[in-house]
């Protein structure tokens, strides 16, 4: 296999579930709150350890262990409320944005109960002397995360008020305080285990959860640029392919049309009137298939980035004139008449000559493609505020209106366009859109089915009109 | 005597039909598939046309022949016509005494018979 054709991307298999794939913050959600409740499980599991530690090892032995206990008790019944919630808010079939505002809403009940829980137990284990209250700061980076920046400063305000809050009524004596530790010259042994313990699982946890955030950020960011070097590579593969083929595909065609038209010139008497039209027909379908190959070459060098090299003013108007010139026969031959209109002072664009000509060529071709014979094609150019205007105006068979928001797309072909004639590839005017864009300039169209078709191209004007010259053709 | 045309295209396709076309006309015509070989025959035989491919074994192949034949003493004056597949037709003048590309005219391939022969008489006159 050649190595263009082995994409990197294609090989790859990702394991995760479609769903996932499709929706990642859905995925994301769920798994921070399944997270958050595990959490709480081992928070229970620590209290109903530390109670007991702290009153019989650490002698704290004020600890008010039956409200305590009566709350952790609390803690994990609700918390068995909230996985089954969990799991009912997984099932169920949301769109994102319903999803989102339900784990929204959940996280905050939770959020909002958990400070009220950790206020109440800090006031039965010492109040103002109980240094687990720096466990505020879990919920404030939990909400965070989960909830909006404005909903996260709302926690660490409620975080701050409950602490206020419950310090205010002992300091006033509007509830009873239940101290750990005795006011004294110096503090108990028990006392300073307990503060070490907690500031220090504080800063541990705290380094804990935000390390496994910024770890799930850096593993997405790399998953995100192997993602767009994938698609990259997919598409430089794609055009490459193209190129390539197109460049193979041309040779061949260009020798057959070759051979075909010598042989009609020399044999055309001796095969009779049908052999002579089907070597004339063979002819013709060479030669569409040879234009279906330049485009898709041409389409392949505007997507690699490799089409326009050139910028160089070009005089649009000579430019025009001597397109034009190549159409006349064809236009006489089918009965349409060709006007020009040209205003005095010269068009002078910036851009590549070649790529110029194809988009004038484009779009006359395909004016005088879609006109019955006795119509009219008018291709004139008028200056408007430093920009050059070009119009090709038809009397053809017009666009249906539906059709009208995708005609500039890869090989489309209006249904009316297909019936009437048999040669087009659909390529012509996403080329000349791409020339236009390249050059700085906007393509529109208007039309009315079987009343014609006007196509406007607005560029701008090149800051100094130098002298417009033209570019040798590069063999390809 | 007819008039002479030497035919430099790697493509032994191209070269017949060009052939065909040509002869039907009257005119002699030689040919090769290469540059090397297309400078030795033009050099050897003196014709009075050559036609010749941009993209052979290089890029520009054609054009670097067209520069080593306006440099031959007695080839000075052998008008060049040049073909190649460049898929747009261009609105260029040609001259054969243009630095780069120094030719007198070019035609489009695939080449249509009767412009071939209205451009190859223009250029060598009638045979």
């Amino acid at each position: 296999m050649p190595d263009y054709l082995q994409g990197g991307a294609m090989s790859q298999t990702d394991e995760r579930a479609p769903s996932e794939l499709l929706n990642p913050r859905k995925a994301e959600l769920t798994e921070r709150v399944e997270w958050f409740i595990v959490l709480r499980w081992m928070a229970v599991a620590g209290i109903l350890v530390a109670v007991p530690a702290g009153k019989y090892i650490l002698k704290l032995e004020n600890i008010a262990e039956v409200e305590i206990l009566l709350l952790a008790t609390f803690l994990l019944l609700l918390n068995c409320g909230y996985a089954l919630a969990a799991r009912s808010i997984h099932r169920r079939e949301m769109d994102g944005e319903a999803h989102d505002r339900a784990i929204g809403l959940f996280v905050s009940i939770q959020i909002v109960l958990d400070l009220l829980i950790l206020t109440a137990l800090l006031h039965f284990s010492g109040g103002i002397q109980n240094p687990f209250s720096f466990y505020y700061v879990f919920h404030v980076v939990l909400a965070s995360i989960l909830l909006s920046r404005r909903s996260a400063f709302v926690v660490a305000g409620l975080g701050t008020s409950l602490y206020s809050i419950m310090l205010l009524l002992e300091h006033f004596g509007l509830v009873s305080l239940r101290p750990i530790e005795p006011v004294a010259d110096s503090y108990s042994t028990g006392y300073v285990a307990v503060s070490i313990l907690a500031i220090g699982s504080t800063l541990f946890f705290g380094v804990y959860m935000a390390t496994s955030i910024t770890a799930r950020l850096q593993k997405k960011e790399a998953e995100l640029a192997k993602a767009l070097r994938d698609v990259r590579d997919l598409e430089a593969n794609k055009s490459r392919f193209l190129m390539l083929v197109s460049h193979e595909m041309k040779s061949p065609i260009v020798a057959v049309r070759s051979i075909l038209d010598a042989l009609y010139l020399t044999s055309k008497d001796c095969l009779g009137q049908r052999g002579a039209q089907m070597l004339r027909r063979a002819s013709e379908r060479a030669d569409s298939l040879l234009t279906l190959t330049k485009d898709l070459l041409t389409l392949a060098r505007q997507q690699t980035g490799t089409a326009d090299a050139v910028a160089m003013p070009v005089d649009m108007l000579n430019l025009t004139r001597s397109c034009l010139q190549l159409f006349r026969t064809q236009a006489e031959q089918r009965g349409i008449s060709l006007r020009e209109d040209y205003p005095k002072a010269p068009v002078t664009v910036t851009g590549d000559p070649n790529s110029l000509n194809m988009l004038i060529d484009n779009l006359v071709s395909n004016a005088i493609r879609y006109t019955p014979a006795g119509g009219q094609v008018s291709v004139g150019w008028r200056v408007e505020e430093r920009r050059g205007v070009l119009s090709v105006v038809d009397t053809g068979i017009g666009i249906p209106e539906a059709e009208m928001p995708i005609i500039f797309q890869d090989f489309f072909r209006a249904q009316n366009a297909k019936k009437f004639t048999a040669s087009g590839t659909g390529l012509g005017l996403a080329i000349a859109k791409n020339i236009v864009e390249r050059a700085g300039g906007a393509i529109n169209v208007s039309s009315v089915e079987g009343k014609g078709t006007t196509f406007t191209v607005t560029l701008p004007i090149a800051a100094t009109p130098g002298k417009a010259t033209q570019e040798p053709p590069q063999g390809d | 005597m007819s008039k002479r045309v030497l035919i430099v295209d790697d493509d032994p396709d191209i070269v017949e039909a060009e052939k065909l076309i040509l002869e039907s006309r009257g005119y002699h015509v030689d040919s090769a598939t290469d540059g090397e070989s297309g400078l030795a025959k033009a050099m050897d035989s003196k014709p009075d046309l050559i036609i010749l491919d941009v993209m052979m074994t290089t890029m520009d192949e054609g054009i670097r022949v067209a520069q080593q034949l306006r440099r031959q003493p007695g080839l000075k004056h052998v008008p060049i016509i040049i073909t190649t597949a460049i898929g747009q037709v261009t609105s260029l003048k040609f001259s054969p005494d243009d630095e780069i590309l120094p030719v007198d005219a070019f035609v489009e391939k695939p080449v249509k018979p009767a412009h071939l022969i209205s451009v190859a008489e223009a250029l060598m006159g009638g045979n």
